[in-house]
């Protein structure tokens, strides 16, 4: 135990962190004590009892086998601790550790974290990468930490261990900290799975949209438009039934957001929503829509959004860029299309629209998120067969007490919170008049909300067409052609690198069950990978098309290194990774090329066509 | 049967049970570090009753002991073990069953195999 040597630690945490510590050496509550191994440990005064927090004859024994029990871990996975004590099982891990293991060490007292800095010498670790001491107990900064750690390639990497009793000693954050975590895993798996599972639909609707996207407008050219207009977003619950005739009092005074599935019922109701939001990719999206799908109230979509929907649509169109198309949209548009965070619901993307757009406040009707009334939907935008199987929960309705929810709905309810707690300039009123309490908003009637802030007429459709008119574009064929075709030559060449992989890979297979693999035959699968990289460098548009292998197989644990891995593994790990992602590589240029031939065939026949017109005209 | 044999016989039971009682403190130990707290503790109670069964049967075959077995060496085990029961302190409780319970019933295994003798 040392004062000098507290000294030094505090000052390098100081450095890192910007945070002073002060050794409370006169603290009661924790005590060190002398091991029988001539180390230490801490006895802590825990309510009217004394607890050990590190074993008091070898805390170093104790932390070999608190790191001993450690299974299926790899170079990258997140390594996040729950009690550090004195250190000791920190410091053993360490001996375990791979330089690009983030680690976080967690600990909960502040004053057991300065006993820690007396007692051992912890400057190599605050000078580590990807390393972060957390202290106290703060849900909000916790929650950062995660989110610079935890990512979609790791979400499913994760080891937390729990150190000695601190489970016992600490729940309340303990639990706090699991749920956060959880959190982010499921939020990454979802995203993860959503993406796999949609990733050839994407490709689909991108290709197919892109004359449209050429053609129409971004959402940049609609930003901070309406400053001050209230939004009135208008959802599919159960209680919209009961105040969807309030909206026809909107009038001139507000913009009505609707999604697909309440078009129908406000068109019945004679009500005109300025803008209908469409963002799934999935052919649902134009079935909810019905017999409206052409439509020609002006769409706000993503540039992957279902391309029937955008197909089907006569009226204006402003694109929203997605993060995973940001070179290819860079690569035809040359011009910038933002990235706004959509939710999962079209209420959750409509209402970052309205705030982008510059609406204030941002007004919910329908969006019970519970099931009012036992109904899953509203009657007037219900499905002709509704079948729903969820497991129900309860959660905090609107008007106090209960109400039932699924999982779903409650992933939607969490990120509007979320999202209103962040959007602190705009007022959010919950006009749905039923369901779950959506914390941050205030709650008013429809009729209340459209008395109160409602009084002020704006020429909507004009301000609209004016946008429209500062913003036309010149559709130019024959670049976009170009453009198509230099990607298309561009995959041409990943092709060629592919498949001398592909049979590189055969010949290494035969070799390997031989039992003699050589060193540059390994090497070549690198130079391989290599010369991929540089088409990348070269063709940006590429680099969103391949990227996503790169990472999908690259966060794939079965290909992460192990630490300690024998040659053999080592080997065969390799071989099965290229296999992974030369196969992956090979099947989706194949998909994009038959995309990118459907679209520049499309093109002529449209070119066909027209000039079929202007012959018949003249 | 004479009483000297009962005695004997007695003894290479305690042997036995001794050698179960290791395995049983082993298995508490490492419940305890794993975080399994209830089977360690279901544990813990199996081994005081094992316990408090050997030091009878050290007492009453004190007289045929050639190396006669002092059990007051575990009275401070039993009250540290006490003291973490108490505080419901599991890090107390695995040091104890390990660094002061488990050497100590190793060296009663050990006395008694050699108290044995003649094996029955």
């Amino acid at each position: 135990m040392s004062s000098s040597l507290f000294e030094k630690n505090a000052r390098q945490y100081n450095k890192i962190y910007g945070k002073n510590l002060i050794d409370s050496k006169d603290n009661s509550n924790v005590v060190l004590e002398k091991t029988k191994d001539d180390n230490y440990t801490v006895k802590l005064k825990y309510l009217t009892r004394e607890l050990y927090l590190h074993s008091k004859y070898s805390p170093i024994k104790e932390a070999k086998r608190f790191v001993e029990k450690i299974e299926d871990y790899n170079i990258k996975t997140v390594f996040i601790i729950y009690g550090m004590g004195l250190g000791y099982h920190i410091m053993e891990l360490m001996k375990y550790l791979h330089k690009d293991n983030p680690l976080i060490i967690i600990e909960p007292d502040e004053e057991i974290f300065c006993k820690s800095f007396s007692i051992l010498d912890w400057t190599k670790i605050l000078n580590r990468d990807k390393t972060c001491f957390f202290t106290g107990t703060d849900r909000k900064a916790f929650n950062i930490v995660l989110g610079e750690f935890i990512d979609i390639s790791n979400a499913d990497n994760i080891q937390f261990l729990c150190f000695s009793q601190y489970d016992r000693l600490y729940p309340e954050f303990l639990n706090i900290v699991v749920e956060e975590i959880n959190n982010y895993i499921s939020l990454f798996t979802i995203s993860k799975n959503t993406r796999k599972h949609f990733w050839d639909k994407y490709n689909e609707n991108f290709f197919n949209n892109l004359s449209s996207i050429l053609m129409n407008y971004s959402i940049n050219d609609l930003k901070g438009s309406f400053k001050n207009v209230p939004a009135f977003i208008v959802s599919a619950g159960p209680s919209l039934d009961k105040n969807i005739k309030e909206l026809r009092n909107v009038k001139d005074k507000g913009i009505i957001f609707s999604g697909g599935r309440t078009l129908g019922a406000l068109i019945k109701n004679n009500i005109t929503p300025n803008f209908v939001v469409s963002m799934d990719p999935g052919i649902e999206a134009y079935n909810v829509l019905q017999e409206h799908a052409n439509h020609n109230i002006a769409l706000i979509s993503t540039i992957v959004s279902n391309d029937m929907v955008i197909q089907e649509h006569q009226g204006n169109q402003f694109y929203i860029s997605n993060s995973e198309y940001m070179e290819l949209i860079n690569y035809f548009t040359k011009k910038d299309m933002d990235i706004l965070p959509l939710g999962a619901s079209v209420a959750n993307a409509s209402a970052a629209i309205a705030a982008y757009l510059g609406c204030n406040p941002i007004v919910f009707v329908g969006q019970d998120l519970a099931y009012t009334d036992g109904k899953y939907h509203a009657h007037s935008c219900k499905d002709e067969e509704e079948n729903y199987e969820d497991e129900k929960f309860e959660v905090e309705g609107i008007k106090g007490g209960k109400v039932w929810t699924n999982s779903v709905w409650y992933t939607f309810l969490m990120w509007m919170e979320k999202f209103i707690h962040h959007s602190f300039d705009k007022l959010f009123i919950d006009a749905t008049e039923g369901g779950a309490k959506i914390n941050g908003t205030k709650v008013l009637t429809l009729k209340e909300c459209i008395e109160n802030y409602c009084k002020k007429a704006y020429d909507l459709d004009k301000e609209l067409k004016e946008i429209i008119k500062n913003n036309k574009k010149e559709y130019k064929e024959e670049e976009y052609k170009l453009l198509l075709r230099n990607l298309k030559v561009s995959l041409d060449k990943v092709s060629i690198i592919v498949k001398k992989a592909l049979s590189h890979l055969e010949k290494i297979n035969n070799s390997f069950d031989e039992g003699n693999i050589t060193e540059e035959s390994i090497q070549k699968l690198h130079i391989f990978e290599g010369q991929i990289y540089e088409i990348i460098k070269h063709n940006p548009g590429v680099k969103d098309i391949l990227m996503r292998i790169f990472e999908d197989v690259n966060s794939n644990k079965e290909f992460i290194e192990r630490i300690n891995e024998t040659d053999q593994e080592k080997t065969h790990r390799i071989i099965n990774r290229s296999k992974e992602i030369y196969t992956q590589i090979e099947n989706t240029i194949k998909s994009i090329d038959r995309l990118i031939k459907i679209n520049m065939k499309k093109q002529r026949e449209t070119i066909k066509v027209f000039k079929c017109v202007i012959h018949f005209k003249s | 049967m004479d009483k000297r044999k009962e005695k004997m016989e007695l003894i290479n039971m305690a042997v036995e049970y001794t050698g179960r009682l290791i395995e049983g403190i082993n298995e508490a130990v490492d419940a305890f570090h794993e975080g399994m707290e209830g089977k360690a503790l279901d544990l813990v109670v199996q081994i005081i009753d094992g316990l408090k069964w050997t030091m009878e049967a050290i007492t009453v075959t004190l007289d045929v002991q050639r190396d006669p077995i002092d059990i007051s060496e575990i009275n401070d085990p039993f009250n540290e073990m006490a003291e973490a029961l108490e505080n419901i302190d599991y890090v107390l409780m695995a040091d104890v069953l390990e660094y002061e319970v488990l050497p100590k019933v190793e060296e009663w295994n050990q006395k008694l195999f050699l108290n044995s003798g003649e094996p029955s």
